[in-house]
């Protein structure tokens, strides 16, 4: 080849060259949002995995004879009315409420993403059609809906969740249309056409990894509506049952002794908003962070 | 003895359909390409000659983009009407494309090194470690310095000379027979250009594949092709041989072009733009589509569209006067005047 590659006038010294996962976590450890959601997440996360080893006592097993027992030495958080206690009921709700918001979260994306890729990829009227439908499901409140799911199909976790999951589809299909819309004019994917690749690979390979980190921001923030949601279902008794251990249902057994033993409903809400403080934070830290724009400033 | 066409556009017309009317792009443009050869494509910008090019790729969306009519003969094969999945595997195999900017046209996620690597899997069939040792040869070929280092850059990491090396190493990774350069220097700044021309230029040679080069800088053309088609508000309106187009233009407006040329040799000499501005193409002029700016026009041209003349072999125009009136290079203050 006759290229002479001195004659180029190009810098030839070895750059240093950052891998992007090293950029994403130094601009997360700078972040104060990022870092305090994501040691409560992280909290969080410890707490739901290691609970057999954490709680002391079992959630189910109560003495009736502690019943509304005040916080002390027996009960660090106290007892609930079934003597049951609070603080090892509040560790394994922490596995019902995570579990739950992830499915939540986890089933609307495996519907919505696929939705809304396909409806900004194709556009025309199969764009239309879907975005018409999930414009009807925004415009109920979502537990209303959640309600007539449940009335219809019986109470219980996996039904809430899926009912749930289903309503948060239009969330991140909106969000991933519009990147989809900005992807999809991109230089990229016309020269990614012009190489002859197949529709599936342009999607898969080169429009989905650049939606990703709206995906994941819009997903963090997801998981705290999920909680609050699945705590609500739960707490008007249509989501989790009696007697697993839920903060939603705790909230609700605490409601009833509100005024004489305060400290059942109190510890479940102060979870709740603790959780969904968390996962916010972390969303928000994690728009900045992704975003450059953002964090440009 | 001339060989027959790698590719032969033929009486091509696009449209663009607004709301309120159709804008034609690409109006009749009748064109070859020769194995081996370099050919260029001059205009302005809206000229369609973009648009003539991608539709060879058949890149043009449409809608709202709409053939007319034409065809468009790669060997045997009409590109107008073959099925997407043949279409598929032409595009980045024989007919391969480089583009304007090679930021916006890398995917910003992969590194260089992938995505040369991808389409060499895609259309090769090599393994990971066979189609790596396959693009750090042309990493370097294409003359990339530290190959190893730059296989795993991201495309924001290089400059603008390098991304543009790895789009042509992109295009060059399954030796297609086309290569359609779109303003591949436009970019770049002029010592980078001239690089990046003279690398072309020797790739050509070594790979013995046609070019087709879309520019608006006439300089770009003179530097490495062989022919030159020049387009004006849809059409080709002059066709030649480098020289004889440099030496002897035939057409007013390629006139104009060389006159809009900043000429470093007569130093007392402006260089002169051509009066006013390209036509609305959703309500071209009657008549010569250039007369409205024409310096040498005459009744006729306000009526007639005048058709391409052989002037001399190889050498055609689309003006009435093409090789009846002497059209002067500016070569003193005088500018010609307007009749």
């Amino acid at each position: 080849m006759a290229v002479d590659v001195a004659a180029l006038a190009i810098p030839t010294t070895a750059e240093i060259i950052h891998s992007p996962w090293s950029m994403f976590w130094w601009r997360m450890r700078h972040n104060p949002k990022a870092v305090i959601g994501g040691l409560i997440v992280a909290f969080l996360i410890a707490v739901a995995v290691l609970a057999p080893f954490l709680a002391k006592k079992d959630p189910n097993d109560g003495e009736l004879a502690d019943s509304l027992a005040p916080p002390g030495q027996t009960y660090v958080l106290g007892a609930d009315k079934n003597g049951r206690d609070i603080l090892s009921r509040l560790i394994y709700g922490t596995r019902t409420a995570l579990g739950g918001a992830l499915m939540i979260v986890f089933i609307s994306e495996i519907i919505g993403v696929p939705i809304g890729i396909w409806a900004a990829y194709r556009g025309g009227w199969v764009d239309e059609t879907i975005t018409r439908v999930w414009d009807m499901l925004l415009a109920f409140p979502p537990l209303l809906l959640a309600f007539a799911v449940v009335a219809a199909f019986g109470p219980g976790l996996p039904k809430a969740a899926l009912a749930l999951g289903i309503l948060y589809v239009p969330f991140i299909a909106r969000v991933v249309r519009s990147v989809t819309l900005v992807q999809k004019e991109m230089a990229y994917t016309e020269a990614a056409r012009a190489l002859g690749y197949g529709q599936g690979r342009i999607i898969f390979r080169h429009i989905l990894p650049n939606c990703i980190s709206p995906i994941i921001v819009v997903s963090s923030i997801d998981i705290a509506y999920a909680l609050l949601d699945l705590a609500a279902l739960s707490f008007l008794g249509l989501g989790v049952q009696p007697p697993t251990a839920d903060w939603g249902t705790m909230l609700s057994e605490g409601q009833l002794v509100l005024l004489t033993a305060p400290h059942v409903a109190l510890a479940a809400g102060f979870a709740i908003v603790v959780a969904v403080l968390g996962f916010n934070l972390l969303g928000d830290g994690l728009r900045d962070v992704l975003d450059p724009r953002q964090a440009q400033r | 003895m001339i060989a027959p066409p790698l590719l032969e556009i033929e009486d091509l017309r696009i449209s663009f359909g607004t709301r309120t009317s159709d804008v034609r792009a690409v109006d009749g443009v009748n064109l070859e390409i020769r194995p081996g050869e370099v050919l260029g494509l001059v205009g302005e910008s809206g000229s369609g000659k973009s648009v003539t090019a991608r539709s060879i790729m058949r890149l043009v969306p449409m809608p709202p983009g709409k053939l007319v009519s034409g065809r468009i003969l790669f060997h045997d094969l009409d590109l107008t009407s073959l099925p997407e999945r043949e279409m598929e595997d032409l595009r980045g195999s024989r007919i391969s494309m480089i583009f304007q900017d090679p930021m916006t046209f890398l995917n910003p996620l992969l590194t260089a090194g992938e995505q040369v690597s991808e389409a060499i899997r895609h259309h090769q069939g090599l393994d990971r470690a066979a189609a790596r040792e396959e693009v750090l040869r042309l990493f370097r070929e294409v003359g990339i310095p530290s190959p190893e280092l730059r296989y795993g850059a991201y495309p924001h990491q290089l400059s603008g000379g390098l991304r543009q090396r790895v789009m042509i190493a992109i295009a060059l990774s399954s030796r297609p027979e086309l290569l359609i350069a779109d303003e591949p220097t436009t970019a770049l700044d002029v010592t980078i250009q001239a690089q990046i021309l003279a690398l072309l230029r020797d790739l050509q040679h070594d790979y013995g594949m046609s070019i087709l080069l879309i520019t608006h800088d006439l300089g770009v053309v003179a530097e490495i092709c062989d022919r030159v088609a020049v387009m004006y508000a849809g059409r080709i309106v002059e066709q030649a041989p480098i020289n004889a187009l440099f030496d002897d233009p035939e057409h007013p407006y390629t006139l104009g072009l060389m006159n809009a040329i900043p000429r470093p040799d007569l130093p007392d000499i402006a260089p002169q733009p051509i009066e006013g501005s390209p036509p609305d193409m959703a309500h071209p002029p009657l008549g010569c589509p250039f007369h409205p700016r024409c310096p040498y026009r005459e009744p006729i041209c306000f009526e007639d569209v005048p058709r391409m003349r052989e002037v001399a072999p190889g050498h055609a125009a689309a003006c009435h006067f093409a090789g009846r009136k002497a059209f002067q290079l500016i070569t003193s203050t005088h500018t010609p005047a307007v009749s």
